[in-house]
């Protein structure tokens, strides 16, 4: 309601800078009323060879059009042919293309040129002009919404025509001081505004001018308090009376006195529900008539809208529901999407409280919701309100929310009983998904810590087997080794079995260490198995020799392997094929190499009598041997393969000739090369 | 001669000694015998030997008590033990001479003319390596290694140590301080020693600190190398380089 004054103004504006303005809409059909006008005037310009002249035409076309990019081409035309001389004809130029970009919306553009205009203006010292341009520029900065430029451009501009008394402008300068405050809510700053205004305007005994005033000073007063009713209709009153005091011609100015009715029929109504005096109500009734037919005779788009809503509003005052509704479902075909947002909130708000006085809750609450929806919007946009005004919106809003509220009472609280149910149904749903997940986490947890502490104590079983499998070893090397001291000392081989003792206690301490490792260096272990074979070589009179053959390309020194794993080899090739061997010197060969995948392959090859041969042998003998060692080292790379996924294996290979003699036996053991000494 | 005297508290054990220098020694004269710390501690305070055979653990007490009773300790030490880790490795870390039970007549001998060439080369009878033992073993303190060289023995900080390369038999041990110091055991001793700590064995000829790598180097060899403190350059062995990295990380 408060927006259509702005263009009403700046129309009054642009006629004191004689630029014409059209009325009518540009459409795409749209012919230019000064058309005939502006062909002759090309005319002239096309057989014109004064650059002076062509300037000057094509200003007056550019000034003469309707259409803004028409008037934008000719005054830039104009411009090409203006000499340095020209400024008169430049500065209009550019007020011209200023004006045109304002009209198209392209305010920052249009400042651009109304500057231009204004230094021109001030170098040739035409003050009046200069300050009317700075109006001008306070309306682009209007729309742009910077504030601090409006008023220091609108106050520039005051200054000016206070200095000269220039009444008329003063009058305009004001007055769209007030409504730019009232845009802002301000409506205390746009009263004062206003009443300097009317000030001015009773000076000038111009009726129409204090009519205007009048009516504006009543919309900023009304707008501020509800207390301040009966002074605002008394100030718009006045404002009709002047308005009907004069046989008005002038369209516009018809349209203006017909806006005062609206608004003075608007504040009737709300003096009306304010006081529920019917005399306010009727008083609005008869300027609503009197609106009524002179739409109905000329008929305007917004303006017919805005009587539309005053009208329904009046209907629903005097609980005429279904009256009110007709009208209000009448205003949907003039609802465009060019409309303000103004013109749809109040289509839902009026319709959302017909529907709720009709009792039907359900179209209420459709356009109730509609209604919300386009005032958040425009709260939303609206920059400019200040936040007195938001305040006020706000206010306004929890008004209609607790009043919708109140009428949809029972609805909602049908609605919230269903909703508690629902919400009672979710929540114990949840609360047994939730118990289920937490079962199935803890399930889980319980699973993997117990899987966990499982592989501990296998791990930890397997370590306590391993190691007790090296320390076993020992009990069997040492009595056989003592039985050898023995043997010497009987045969009185001191000397013997002084060297044999202490390389006996050297193997013992190594296997001692060893055991306490799970692994060893391959120089290590191959220095027990050296001692070991001497031992083994001494007990049995040097019958044998023995070599151990590492590959050049084995680092012993930082290759680990499982301890005292060969030794049983060993032992084994002694004693059944080494020890029935009757003629010819035996020979135990251990071949260390390296492979690609991290073991080692050990070798182990004698020449005795082999597997077979000493089966049976061993048959007829009172005493079995029990390979203990063997069987140990068995259970050692079982449990290795398992807990190092480690590809151990054990091969047992009967030498033969040609003929199928046995030459010997050859063992070959892969043994992994382990990581760095680990101390348990 | 040479003036000695053996404390063990076992017959056994002295009886073995003393037989063994009857049998492969020249030139020793065993001047008295004692079966305990205290009966060692008398015996001692009263005769001046060249050289002690002192067994570590005994019934009153060890072979280190004994020491630490005497003031004045002129005289060379050949410690005999059966079995006792802790006090070999102060043992070891002092660069003192020891022998192993059950003796092994080789390693007798090499020890025995090992002290006795001191004794021929040194003027002074007071042996330092003692009193770092004693101060090793009390303190429980592995942080000061001796070095045995043809001069005499070195103590140095194992912290100060960069690294150890062999040298034959040999070992090289370069210090932080540019110092080089010639070894006479091979790199395998010092790697036990070392064990647990900030050393590893990185290559078959080299034992480094790992505190003074200055960087690891794909280059180099197999297992690339590392760039040490003092500015040289160490091969790293294929084998052991994850162990390495995972060391410095």
């Amino acid at each position: 309601m408060k927006k259509i004054f702005i263009p009403l103004i700046m129309a009054a504006l642009l006629q004191m800078l004689s630029q014409t303005v059209c009325s009518q809409e540009t459409d795409n059909d749209f012919v230019d009323p000064n058309q005939p006008q502006i062909d002759s005037l090309l005319n002239a310009t096309n057989s014109e060879s004064s650059d002076s002249i062509k300037a000057m035409n094509y200003y007056k076309v550019s000034n003469l059009t309707c259409d803004n990019d028409t008037r934008i081409k000719y005054a830039q035309l104009s411009l090409e042919y203006c000499k340095p001389a020209d400024t008169k004809i430049m500065s209009n130029n550019y007020s011209n293309i200023a004006y045109a970009y304002y009209m198209k919306d392209e305010s920052r553009t249009a400042l651009k040129y109304r500057f231009k205009a204004a230094n021109i203006f001030h170098e040739l010292s035409d003050k009046k002009n200069e300050a009317i341009t700075f109006l001008l520029i306070g309306n682009c900065y209007l729309d742009l919404n910077i504030k601090d430029s409006i008023f220091y451009y609108y106050n520039k501009a005051i200054v000016y025509f206070t200095e000269t008394q220039d009444t008329n402008l003063l009058i305009s300068s004001y007055n769209n001081l007030g409504q730019i405050y009232s845009n802002m809510s301000l409506f205390v700053n746009a009263e004062e505004n206003h009443k300097k205004a009317l000030d001015y305007s009773l000076a000038t005994n111009d009726t129409l001018q204090m009519a205007h005033c009048y009516c504006y000073l009543g919309m900023a007063i009304a707008n501020q308090s509800d207390s301040l009713i009966n002074q605002a209709i008394r100030y718009l009153a006045k404002s009709v009376r002047l308005f009907e005091s004069k046989v008005i011609i002038n369209r516009r100015i018809v349209e203006e006195k017909y806006n005062a009715y609206m608004l003075l029929a608007d504040t009737y109504i709300k003096a009306a529900k304010l006081t529920g005096e019917n005399v306010y109500a009727d008083s609005c009734y008869m300027f609503l008539k009197k609106i009524g037919n002179y739409y109905q005779t000329v008929g305007s788009n917004y303006s017919y809208v805005h009587y539309q809503y005053s009208y329904a509003d009046y209907l629903i005052l005097s609980k005429r529901y279904n009256d009110a509704l007709a009208v209000l479902l009448g205003i949907n075909k003039y609802l465009t999407n060019n409309s303000t947002t103004f013109a749809f909130d109040d289509y839902h708000r009026y319709l959302y409280e017909v529907y709720t006085k009709l009792g039907d809750y359900k179209n209420a609450l459709k356009h109730h919701e509609k209604y919300m929806e386009y005032k958040m919007a425009h709260v939303n946009d609206s920059t400019l309100n200040s936040i007195k005004n938001s305040e006020v919106e706000r206010t306004r809003m929890l008004d209609s929310v607790n009043h919708h509220y109140e009428t949809l009472r029972i609805e909602v609280e049908h609605q919230q009983e269903l909703a508690q149910t629902r919400m009672r149904t979710r929540v114990l749903l949840s609360v047994a998904l939730l118990f289920i997940i937490i079962g199935v986490i803890l399930f889980f947890f319980y699973k993997t810590t117990k899987e966990n502490e499982e592989n501990k104590l296998r791990n930890k079983a397997l370590e306590i087997e391993r190691s007790l499998l090296r320390t076993q070893m020992n009990p069997h090397f040492i009595f056989n080794a003592l039985n050898s001291v023995q043997s010497f000392i009987v045969g009185n081989n001191t000397q013997e079995a002084v060297r044999f003792l202490s390389k006996f206690a050297k193997l013992m301490r190594m296997i001692l260490n060893n055991s306490m490792v799970q692994s060893v260096t391959l120089s290590n272990e191959m220095q027990s198995l050296s001692l070991y074979l001497d031992l083994e070589r001494a007990r049995f009179g040097n019958k044998f020799n023995y070599r151990i053959d590492i590959d050049d390309n084995v680092e012993e020194d930082l290759v680990n392997v499982p301890p005292m794993l060969v030794q049983p080899f060993i032992e084994n090739a002694i004693i059944h094929g080494l020890m029935h061997k009757a003629d010819g010197e035996g020979l135990i060969t251990i071949k260390i190499t390296e492979n690609d995948n991290d073991s080692l392959t050990c070798q182990i090859t004698d020449n005795g009598v082999g597997r077979k041969a000493a089966a049976e042998l061993e048959k007829n003998s009172e005493r079995k041997h029990k390979s203990v060692g063997m069987q140990l080292t068995r259970d050692r790379l079982r449990d290795l393969n398992n807990e190092t996924n480690a590809k151990m294996s054990c091969v047992i290979t009967d030498l033969e000739d040609n003929d199928g003699n046995a030459l010997g036996t050859q063992v070959t053991i892969i043994i992994p090369i382990m990581d760095g000494n680990e101390e348990i | 001669m040479v003036k000695v005297v053996i404390i063990d508290d076992e017959k056994n054990g002295r009886d073995i000694v003393k037989q063994y220098l009857s049998f492969y020694c020249d030139d020793i004269d065993v001047i008295g015998e004692a079966n305990s710390v205290e009966s060692g501690f008398e015996l001692l305070s009263k005769q001046t030997p060249d050289i002690v055979f002192l067994d570590i653990q005994m019934q009153d007490g060890t072979g280190f008590n004994l020491l630490e009773k005497l003031p004045q300790r002129n005289f060379k030490v050949i410690f005999v033990t059966a079995y006792d880790q802790f006090a070999l490795k102060a043992i070891k870390f002092s660069a003192s001479d020891y022998i192993l039970k059950p003796v092994e007549p080789d390693e007798f001998v090499e020890a025995v003319e090992r002290v006795k060439s001191e004794l021929a080369n040194q003027n002074q009878a007071k042996d330092d390596r003692i009193d770092a033992l004693l101060s090793i073993s009390k303190k429980n303190d592995f942080t000061k290694i001796g070095l045995p060289t043809s001069e005499g023995i070195q103590f140095v900080k194992v912290d100060d140590i960069v690294r150890c390369e062999a040298d034959g038999p040999y070992t090289q041990v370069f210090l932080s301080t540019g110092e080089r110091v010639m070894v006479s055991k091979n790199l395998k001793i010092y790697e036990d020693l070392f064990a647990n700590s900030n050393f590893i064995r990185v290559h078959k000829s080299h034992l480094i600190n790992t505190s003074y790598i200055d960087k690891y180097m794909n280059n180099g060899g197999d297992g690339g190398s590392v760039a040490m403190a003092d500015g040289s350059i160490v091969e790293v062995s294929r084998r052991k380089k994850d162990e390495l990295l995972a060391m410095i990380k």
